[in-house]
């Protein structure tokens, strides 16, 4: 009896030198696949963090805030337009109040100059009358002379004032046509400004629009690296299967060691029974609820 | 960086409560067995996550011995385990540990747990 409970005592040692041999075999075949599919895993939400930080980084520095630099370059051109297109229209009205000067310059000209010959006329009479007092007095040589100096001043003033008149009309003619000038340039310096600045308007509304456009991407990009570190925790959670495993099977070498202490002692035989391979707390077969996996109780 | 020490003889376990505690900002210290562990702990480690089953010391012996130390009698204790025996868990308790976690553990509360304990 005691021969047949030493060989049986062998034959379950031998067994359980294979079972923990094929315990381990498999355990570390698993574990090794599972540390790589564990660093696969990491890799991907590397990836992917470090693709939304390349996202934020290229669509947040040029427009994705109002002191980005494409925000800054657009709001600094159109200040400079809106002041460009100030000065001219400024310049415009400018020209346009020196223009009415000179046209009423020109009336006033063409009325002087009717009053130029309003006094010629009156030397034309004196030259006369001097002509006249020189027949009278039987050629009077001083009023011959006083008629002659008065003639020749006559057709001086005469002239003159032609070429005053002439300029004035000139002028007279001019100046409509530049007013009809400067107001064609008001028309359309104004036209330009305010389409510049509905242009401008229009950009500011584009860049309010990208930037929230931009806003909303990086949110999104943020809901989805949340969602695919989340799922990658929830996929590494399941390859804790093979932790789970290998203790349980472990555990069975501890169940025939007890089993080699209980038939030892049942049959009276001394035997050297190596200890569980496995160290457990308890080998008390109670099964876990596995509904409670991954609850956390805090004391 | 708050400095968590990640007690289990499994390096699945280790790799992927390390990943989950570094991906939430932790720093996460390893090691193998409750004898790794004791020689581990200093003050820079904020919270103990530990395994119950290993070889050497187990993680409640473990517990027991390093509330022995008056240094140690606050630190933050989790146990993370396949085991989830009432008298096991009961007896983590009375050694003052803060927790209890059932293995597959789920990232997210882990890493919650973690927050709150070291908070």
């Amino acid at each position: 009896m005691a021969a047949l409970a030493r060989t049986m005592l062998d034959r379950l040692r031998k067994t359980r030198d294979r079972l923990v041999a094929r315990v381990r075999q498999v355990n570390q075949t698993t574990e090794t696949d599972v540390l790589a599919a564990g660093r696969h895993v990491q890799r991907v939400v590397e990836v992917a963090h470090r693709h939304i930080a390349r996202l934020r980084e290229v669509l947040a520095g040029p427009v994705g805030n109002e002191d980005s630099d494409l925000a800054r370059a657009i709001r600094s051109q159109a200040e400079h337009v809106r002041q460009h297109t100030a000065g001219v229209g400024q310049a415009v009205a400018e020209h346009t109040a020196q223009v009415g000067a000179v046209a009423n310059q020109v009336r006033l000209i063409t009325v002087a100059a009717r009053e130029i010959e309003r006094l010629n006329a009156a030397a034309r009479v004196l030259s006369i009358n001097a002509r006249i007092e020189a027949s009278r007095s039987s050629g009077s040589s001083v009023f011959s002379t006083i008629a002659s100096e008065m003639q020749g001043l006559s057709k001086a003033i005469a002239s003159a004032n032609k070429t005053v008149y002439d300029l004035a009309n000139a002028m007279e003619k001019t100046v409509p046509t530049l007013v009809r000038q400067n107001q064609h340039l008001a028309r359309v310096v104004d036209a330009f400004s305010h389409e510049a600045r509905e242009r401008i308007d229009a950009v500011d509304r584009r860049v309010a629009e990208l930037r929230t456009a931009v806003g909303t991407t990086l949110a999104e990009s943020d809901n989805a690296l949340a969602e695919v570190v989340s799922e990658s925790h929830s996929a590494l959670s399941k390859l804790q299967f093979q932790d789970v495993c290998a203790q349980s099977l472990l555990q069975i070498d501890g169940w025939v060691a007890d089993l080699s202490h209980q038939i030892a002692a049942d049959l009276g035989v001394a035997a050297s029974i190596p200890p569980a391979v496995h160290a457990t707390v308890t080998n008390d077969d109670v099964e876990v609820n596995r509904s409670e996996a991954g609850q956390v109780m805090l004391f | 960086m708050k400095k968590i020490l990640v007690i289990d003889d499994s390096p699945t376990v280790r790799q992927q409560v390390g990943l989950a505690l570094s991906q939430a900002g932790f720093q996460v210290v390893e090691a193998v067995d409750g004898v790794d562990a004791i020689g581990k702990v200093d003050a820079s480690i904020a919270m103990l996550i530990c395994d119950v089953n290993m070889p050497r010391m187990n993680g409640l012996e473990m517990l027991e011995k390093l509330r022995t130390d008056a240094r140690w009698k606050a630190l933050p204790v989790v146990m993370l385990t396949t085991e989830g025996q009432p008298g096991l868990i009961e007896r983590a308790k009375k050694a003052g540990a803060k927790g209890w976690i059932i293995k597959p553990f789920k990232a997210e509360l882990l890493v919650a747990a973690v927050q709150r304990l070291t908070a």
